[in-house]
């Protein structure tokens, strides 16, 4: 009998190390991209008022940063790269096993698809990864994979495996598909970086969309997966008494997307939930605010959405504002980590159009020295500093300056102003301009000069110097940045642009 | 269902606590029962093979059995054992040749007769080849054969002998058992031992590191630089084909490594199927070395029939060479498989004819036989001799076996072996490291297994902290190194297929 007990002591004990050395092999082993993006949701304590599930155009597509800043929602962005439907019900399931929102904002997109998951595997990982394993989890790769339409279209030939094979180990169990990532092993796998992003993500690039409106009269065909996986949503939410607030977010919608959108109002109305459809409102910038031509909102795009959803939450919901709420004081701090971001964003940035994309934030201040006027005769450029609040009638070849401030409440032209010490009296203050401020008159002849408002410098530069586009902005006292875009002009098209950030 | 998978890790552990808390008397008919299952997951009704060949060498049992016992003189009763047994051959061969052989044979009825310009119509049956026919089959024959010899006695217990053809561990890929071995212990099953199944878990272990840690990653190497010649020349193929030496060893003895440690969970000794083959000193000493259940089953039921070497040297010399041919096409139904018999055949009559000579020369330059370096040389040798056998048995097709060679004796490219172009060949630097870690582990086991060390014994006599610690870190080591997962179709294993 004393044998047997030592035996069972053994294989226990043996057992529970390999365990133990398994465990903290799969944390080493993984990708760290969905722990980095989900960390703050597992972190947090404190319900969440709101969660937003859905595609990528949710992710991309709503900041919780900024509904804090503006309207001190709590909230979290839990969209996923092409998830469908079913995928955006289990990801939302297994969310509300770790809180209990107020509201539940779904993305309607793909509501016309039968099947179940992403044609990219890796992007369940991303949208899977970081939840712990528990049953939710296991229902969820069990109903996931159980797919007739990916896998007669896998059978088929219709469709092919984009990366990894699917299966529900891979899901459940990630090292069995990271176990390989020993040979790129590094120090953020032990130290993973954290988003400040509240499980959104910024995209920074610049396309021009094209919408094609349908008829609203025009609708998709009923009894899609996806229908019935909306449906269950709604009403799992309604069983828990939660808000549901339906969304269809803005982008250069096919037929197709568009019948889908179409649909979601006879949905709404069925079950009694509010319905958003962004395609029928004029509230984006389709040449400025789109990240891809496809479909994703870029962070000008989001700010715009963001801000329309806060408000329109607040005003529909009973949510309250958790600014003054002391147990979400440290939002505070991730509030400024984002912000740092928000800044890396625009230091690292090298594109002329990404950049005045991204100074589409109410934060902070720019002064723009625009010697040559070339620029205005690009109508993208003109299309990007209309977003930034300048309407194009006031661009014209006598503008030197312009200055932002107030997310673009306060933008202001300055023409003609080149005389020393001249003043100009604006909506932003007292513009003045020194070409020497130690009284030397060598700065003076190669036409190097400061600018002021209200006597706080707020740009240096050279009135002689009409090669590039020169840009300085500020967030509070701080400098964030301070560029020179160059103009190149192409010697066949003759087309001038903006080109090669120089710090 | 393959052991490198998911389902044969959770398949595996049931079969086991059902087997230990069963009644004795029961316990075979369990493992019959999952044994058939197991095979069935490849395709069930493939399984009907199985049970036909099952029924048809044991009734052959029964029936010599009975003209034994009868009242027929000795004389008859020989030729009616000697009809029983060359119809159970002729059935049970029969069977394999139409699965295995069949399209092989008339495929090249047609090209002969093609030599003579007679068009022949010949039709391409559309089988697929069942799992582990070779395996089954062979075993199933040397009981009959076994019982005619007068070395065992027939199994009235249909469902016993039912298990010891199909008994799952070794079912697909061998080890070849004797009924004389596996059958007698099926009979009597043991008592659940801690110590077996401990060492049929360290044996399995180390079965998974061959497989897919090593095995799996040189396959890697090997399929790129054989999948591109065009690319992969010279020396690329002298390394691919010095590797593929090392793979199917991996790959082979890690299949039967799993199997016996399995069984031995189970309570059952399978033989050895490897004994460090690549430390022989020579070509009949690797044939005595490597996949040693086959070798010993055509000793037994071809070689020593045909006379063996009790008829003269050159009668010897032929034998050798039909059951080396044969050997060969049992490995496979392509004539690239018959080369690469016949040149192991080949090599072991051209040996022996030059032994004299070689003792006389051995003699004359006063050369040690027992030294390290000679020891060594003849190593070498033996693996380069081996390992040019291996190109027609790696190569698709015969031609393309001789254009890798013309490839490696025309190409000259040695700076691949410096410049990193050997990272480029499908395994990165940091894999190719760990791949030559692993081999060098692997020539250190062997060594020990030669001088009679046993690493599972070694490591069983160790405190008990360590033993827990090393096969914690083992096991996590082989899953973090090995190939497997979603992102890695399970390799079959290489001899699955004869």
């Amino acid at each position: 009998m004393q044998r047997k007990i030592k035996i069972a002591i053994s294989c226990i004990i043996t057992v529970c190390l390999t365990v133990c050395f398994l465990s903290n092999l799969t944390d080493l082993m993984e990708r760290k991209a969905s722990r980095i993006q989900y960390s703050d949701f597992f972190d947090q304590e404190e319900d969440f008022d709101v969660l937003f599930v859905g595609t990528s155009h949710v992710m991309n597509g709503v900041f919780p940063m900024e509904l804090w800043d503006d309207y001190g929602i709590i909230s979290y962005n839990f969209g996923g790269h092409a998830n469908r439907l079913p995928t955006t019900y289990w990801v939302m399931q297994n969310a509300l096993e770790h809180t209990t929102p107020k509201v539940v904002v779904i993305d309607c997109l793909y509501l016309s698809r039968n099947e179940k998951c992403s044609e990219a595997f890796s992007n369940m990982h991303l949208s899977f990864d970081a939840f712990p394993l528990n049953m939710t989890k296991i229902k969820a790769t069990w109903d996931l994979l159980d797919d007739p339409v990916t896998k007669e279209a896998l059978e088929n030939g219709t469709r092919i495996e984009y990366d990894e094979p699917r299966t529900r180990i891979g899901l459940l169990w990630d090292y069995s598909v990271y176990h390989s990532r020993w040979t790129e092993i590094g120090q953020g796998d032990f130290k993973p970086s954290q988003s400040y992003e509240k499980g959104a993500e910024s995209r920074i690039s610049v396309a021009r969309g094209n919408p094609n409106k349908i008829s609203s009269e025009q609708k998709m065909e009923l009894g899609t997966t996806g229908e019935q996986y909306l449906r269950k949503m709604i009403e799992d939410c309604q069983d828990r008494e939660i808000e549901v607030l339906l969304i269809y977010l803005p982008f250069p919608a096919s037929e197709e997307e568009q019948k889908e959108a179409n649909y979601v109002y006879d949905i709404a109305e069925e079950y009694g939930v509010n319905y958003i459809n962004f395609l029928d409102m004029d509230l984006i910038n389709y040449e400025t605010d789109l990240y891809d031509l496809g479909s994703h909102l870029n962070p000008s795009g989001a700010r715009k959405v963001s801000d329309h959803l806060g408000e329109y939450l607040i005003s529909n919901y009973d949510i309250s504002d958790q600014r003054n709420n002391e147990d979400y004081s440290f939002w505070y701090e991730d509030y400024e980590e984002y912000n740092k971001m928000k800044d890396r964003n625009i230091v690292e940035c090298s594109s002329i159009e990404e950049y005045l994309m991204l100074l589409s934030r109410d934060d902070v201040d720019i002064t723009m020295d625009i010697r040559n006027k070339d620029i205005f005769h690009n109508a993208w450029m003109v299309e990007l500093l209309g977003n930034l609040g300048i309407s194009a009638n006031e661009l014209t070849e006598d503008t030197d300056f312009i200055i932002i401030k107030n997310g673009g409440e306060d933008a202001v032209v300055i023409n003609d102003l080149r005389e020393e010490g001249e003043a100009m009296i604006t909506e932003v203050g007292k513009v003045q301009i020194f070409y020497d401020t130690d009284g030397s008159d060598h700065n003076r002849k190669l036409g190097y000069y400061r600018l002021y408002i209200d006597g706080n410098e707020c740009m240096v530069g050279n009135m002689d110097d009409d090669t590039s586009l020169q840009i300085r902005v500020t967030r509070g006292d701080k400098v964030v940045d301070t560029v020179k875009f160059v103009y190149t002009v192409d010697p066949e098209t003759t087309i001038v642009s903006l080109s090669a950030a120089n710090r | 269902m393959l052991f490198n998978s998911i389902d044969f890790l959770i398949f595996f552990p049931i079969v086991v606590l059902v087997y230990f808390v069963m009644p004795r008397k029961v316990k075979h008919l369990w493992l019959l029962a999952a044994s058939y299952y197991f095979y069935m997951c490849w395709n069930a009704k493939y399984a009907l093979l199985i049970l036909s060949s099952t029924v048809i060498t044991y009734v052959s049992g029964l029936l010599i059995e009975k003209v034994k016992d009868s009242s027929y003189e000795a004389a008859k009763q020989t030729v009616l054992k000697k009809w029983v047994v060359a119809g159970s051959f002729i059935i049970n061969i029969g069977i394999l040749f139409y699965f295995k052989y069949i399209n092989f044979a008339l495929k090249t009825l047609t090209s002969v007769f093609a030599k003579i310009h007679i068009q022949l119509n010949t039709p391409v049956f559309d089988i697929i080849l069942p799992v582990g026919i070779s395996f089954y089959t062979f075993q199933a024959l040397s009981y009959t054969m076994d019982i005619y010899r007068d070395e065992i006695y027939a199994e009235k217990n249909f469902f016993r002998y039912a298990l010891f053809v199909s008994f799952f561990p070794q079912l697909v890929a061998g080890p070849i058992e004797r009924s004389k071995n596996l059958l007698k212990q099926l009979t009597v099953p043991q008592k659940n031992c801690f110590e077996d199944v401990r060492e049929g878990l360290l044996l399995m272990l180390w079965g998974f590191f061959l497989k897919i840690v090593l095995a799996d990653r040189i396959a890697v190497f090997v399929d790129t630089a054989y999948g591109d010649l065009l690319t992969y020349s010279g020396v690329y193929l002298v390394v691919a084909t010095m590797l593929f030496a090392i793979q199917i060893y991996c790959d082979f003895s890690g299949y039967s490594t799993i199997a016996m440690g399995a069984a031995k969970v189970l309570g059952i000794k399978l033989m050895d199927n490897f004994d460090a083959p690549y430390l022989s000193t020579s070509v009949s000493e690797f044939w005595r070395k490597w996949h040693i259940s086959l070798t010993s089953w055509f000793k037994d039921y071809l070689y020593i029939p045909l006379g063996g070497s009790r008829k003269g040297n050159i009668r010897k010399y032929i034998n050798k060479m039909i059951v080396f041919l044969v050997s060969g096409l049992w490995h496979g139904a392509a004539f690239s498989f018959v080369v690469w018999g016949g040149l192991n055949g080949l090599y072991q009559v051209i040996g022996e004819i030059l032994q004299p000579i070689r003792d006389k020369m051995v003699s004359v330059l006063h050369l040690n036989r027992g030294s390290l370096g000679h020891k060594l040389i003849h190593i070498v040798g033996t693996f380069v001799l081996v390992d040019f056998s291996w190109i027609f048995f790696r190569a698709d097709k015969f031609k393309e076996a001789l254009e890798i060679i013309k490839s490696i004796i025309t190409v000259k490219n040695p700076w691949v072996l410096f410049d990193g172009s050997l990272y480029e060949c499908g395994l990165d630097e940091k894999n190719f490291r760990l791949m030559l870690l692993g081999i060098v582990i692997l020539l250190l086991v062997d060594l020990c297994k030669r001088k009679g060390i046993k690493i599972r014994e070694v490591i069983v006599k160790q405190d008990y902290w360590f033993r827990w610690l090393f096969i914690a870190f083992a096991i996590s080591a082989i899953l973090t190194f090995g190939i497997w997962g979603p992102n890695y179709n399970e390799a079959n294993f290489i001899y699955f297929q004869f």
